[in-house]
């Protein structure tokens, strides 16, 4: 795994496979990994649980990260994955149906360098996703390993 | 409590009686002033009558004085008179009958004509004149007492007969005419004198009677009408007195009725103040009781209120991504499966998509209404004229092929929530600029109006109108009055402008025909004759 990998945290299968074939059309080749729910995603960040075997220096490039989720839902893993000095400057996209302005608040507050909604139209909700990846995998300049991992 | 205002009364009164004698010293009235001054008079002319009448009774006792010292004299000239006419019976008897004690008579007698003589010279020593008198009348006297002892004599020697008497006689007729005459004289000029005495002690006694009468009459008037004067003066202020004490008499008692009305009404405060106070009580407990139904109210709209945000939440989340798995599976199936369903089968999952898209949007705007009920109000000044400006703008923008006059009146400006109003005109000028839509020439004006004294806002066009019997239903959520196919919409917006009107305590309604363009009125702050409608 690199840099490269995006990590999706999404409950819906549905939304999962519309993702996944949204990124396979505009042809996004990265290394995608999938959490079904909070907990499964922070088990992977920090390699525990399931994930214990994981090499922790392997950090995804950009998470997309729903809101509504079992277990841990997604601001939870997100004030927890700002709080480690590890995972603290990893791109972090909220992707999620609500645009409801609490969760924008606290979305923004807890540390979410974007908030995407997705549209019920699968058009525009691909061409979201084509955009999302071009612009956080190819034009942002990611933070660097060595010093997001030492700060 | 009702016996210290009495106190006070008595302690007034004594001041008062003790100016009074204060008063007395200097007389303030002209009354008082006048009475002083007769008494004064009065006084003055008694002590001047007292005077003069000393005078008078001193006047008239000297002259009384000088008149019995007068008569004194006389008496003694009288004396001296008789004394000599003894003297000279005497010495006549004698001669004529002889016998010794004659001849002591006769001595006697001269020697009281020489005392009587003596005692009016000494009396008259004064009198200048009256020595002169006596004077001239003493040798006249001791000539005639002489010729007595002659005549004595001769009686003596043996004589007798008138004819041994006559050198004697022939001497007494020359001495007695003027002894006669001096003694005439002294006893004349003390008569003179007596008669000028008698007449000044007369006129000083008349003087100091009539002084004593007229004076003393006028005194003693002057006093009578002074004293008249002043117990008629004391008789007021003894009235004045009467009177004042009597009226403090009633002030006492009506300060003794009042102290007691005013005790009866401090107790009815008393009174109404414990019932009032019961009464606040009551109220109190009311208001508390209210509070805490608002309290329990509060929270169960809170709770009402989290469970809508809750409810929202799960809305637009949760019914949004069925939909999205809808039109995604649907739109992967047109792409990887479109050549095995034929022209029907691809038109058919077409619209499904829109369907679902359509369904996707009413639920955003059931959101959206939703969220302007919930979300909370900022007030704040707003030109709603440049607002009305910047959406026409944004209109044009969307759509510059379209031919639109705006009419937008300048400067007016209303206290509301700005978010909230530009949502409504937005939704009201958008609505202006769709149903324009077929015109070629279409006009939309905002403006101010005065309909029935109430000043409102408006939006008017001259688009496709509206029938004015289902006015009813032009506010009510996702209800059209118009076919999608020829005015697009979800039929949200006007439910939407409502409720910000309704938020801001305004009104909203609308006139309009079929065809004939629609007019709509807003207000944004309460009309107080409109309270009851809205």
């Amino acid at each position: 795994m690199t840099d490269d990998t995006i990590l999706l945290v999404e409950d819906n299968p549905d939304d999962e496979e519309l993702t996944l074939r949204a990124l396979k059309n505009n042809s996004i080749r990265n290394t995608i990994v999938v959490a079904r729910d909070g907990a499964e995603a922070l088990d992977y960040l920090f390699c525990t649980g399931s994930f214990s075997g994981r090499d922790a220096n392997e950090l995804p490039g950009v998470i997309l990260l729903d809101l509504k989720l079992p277990k841990v839902d997604g601001l939870e893993v997100l004030r927890r994955l700002r709080a480690d000095q590890r995972t603290r400057l990893i791109p972090v996209v909220i992707l999620t149906s609500s645009i409801e302005e609490q969760d924008r608040l606290k979305g923004y507050g807890l540390g979410a360098n974007s908030y995407v909604r997705k549209p019920v139209d699968f058009s525009r909700f691909s061409e979201a996703v084509r955009q999302l990846g071009l612009y956080w995998l190819l034009l942002n300049e990611r933070p660097p390993a060595v010093l997001a991992r030492k700060a | 409590m009702s016996t210290e205002p009495k106190t006070l009364a008595k302690q007034t009164a004594g001041n008062i009686s003790r100016d009074a004698l204060l008063k007395w010293r200097l007389p303030r009235s002209p009354q008082q002033r006048f009475i002083a001054v007769g008494f004064l008079a009065a006084i003055i002319l008694r002590a001047f009558l007292f005077f003069v009448a000393y005078h008078s009774s001193t006047q008239f006792e000297k002259w009384n004085n000088l008149v019995i010292h007068t008569r004194a004299v006389l008496k003694s000239l009288e004396d001296f008179s008789s004394a000599v006419k003894n003297a000279q019976l005497a010495a006549v008897s004698y001669y004529t009958n002889g016998g010794e004690p004659q001849v002591q008579v006769f001595s006697h007698a001269v020697s009281d004509a020489h005392a009587a003589l003596t005692r009016a010279r000494d009396l008259s020593a004064d009198n200048s004149n009256q020595q002169h008198n006596i004077d001239v009348l003493a040798p006249l006297a001791d000539q005639g007492i002489d010729l007595l002892r002659r005549v004595i004599q001769l009686r003596k020697d043996g004589k007798s007969g008138p004819d041994a008497l006559k050198p004697v006689n022939e001497d007494s007729k020359k001495i007695s005419p003027p002894l006669v005459q001096a003694l005439a004289a002294t006893i004349s000029e003390e008569n003179r004198l007596l008669e000028i005495r008698t007449g000044e002690a007369a006129v000083a006694a008349r003087r100091a009677r009539f002084l004593e009468t007229v004076g003393g009459t006028f005194a003693m008037a002057l006093l009578v009408f002074m004293g008249i004067l002043f117990l008629r003066e004391n008789s007021i202020r003894a009235n004045a007195v009467e009177q004042m004490e009597r009226l403090n008499s009633d002030l006492e008692n009506r300060v003794a009725e009042r102290t007691a009305a005013l005790q009866t009404a401090i107790e009815q405060v008393r009174k109404e103040n414990g019932e009032r106070l019961a009464a606040e009580a009551a109220v109190s407990k009311l208001n508390t009781e209210l509070e805490e139904r608002v309290h329990h109210r509060t929270v169960e709209l809170e709770s009402s209120n989290k469970e809508l945000e809750a409810f929202c939440h799960s809305v637009s989340h949760d019914l949004r991504a069925p939909l999205r798995s809808i039109d995604g599976f649907s739109l992967a199936l047109l792409e990887d499966h479109g050549d095995r369903l034929g022209d029907d089968g691809k038109a058919h999952l077409q619209r499904v998509r829109a369907a679902t898209v359509r369904m996707g949007t009413l639920i955003d705007d059931l959101l959206d209404l939703s969220r302007i009920t919930r979300s909370e109000m900022h007030r704040e000044q707003v030109d709603l004229s440049q607002l009305a400006g910047t959406i026409s703008s944004e209109l044009r923008g969307a759509q510059p092929d379209r031919n639109v006059e705006f009419a937008i009146a300048s400067g007016l400006q209303v206290k509301g929530d700005l978010r909230l109003i530009r949502i409504a005109l937005q939704n009201l000028l958008g609505n202006s600029w769709k149903f324009t839509s077929k015109r070629d020439h279409a006009r939309i004006e905002f403006g101010r109006a005065q309909t029935n004294g109430t000043s409102s806002f408006f939006v008017a066009d001259n688009g496709a109108g509206f029938d004015p019997s289902y006015a009813a239903r032009l506010f009510g959520a996702f209800q059209r009055l118009h076919a999608a196919a020829d005015f697009p919409g979800t039929g949200v917006g006007l439910a939407t402008v409502q409720r910000i009107v309704h938020r801001h305590g305004g009104e909203i309604w609308a006139s309009s025909a079929v065809n004939e363009g629609a007019t709509f009125f807003f207000t944004l702050e309460p009309q107080i004759h409109e309270q009851e409608t809205i």
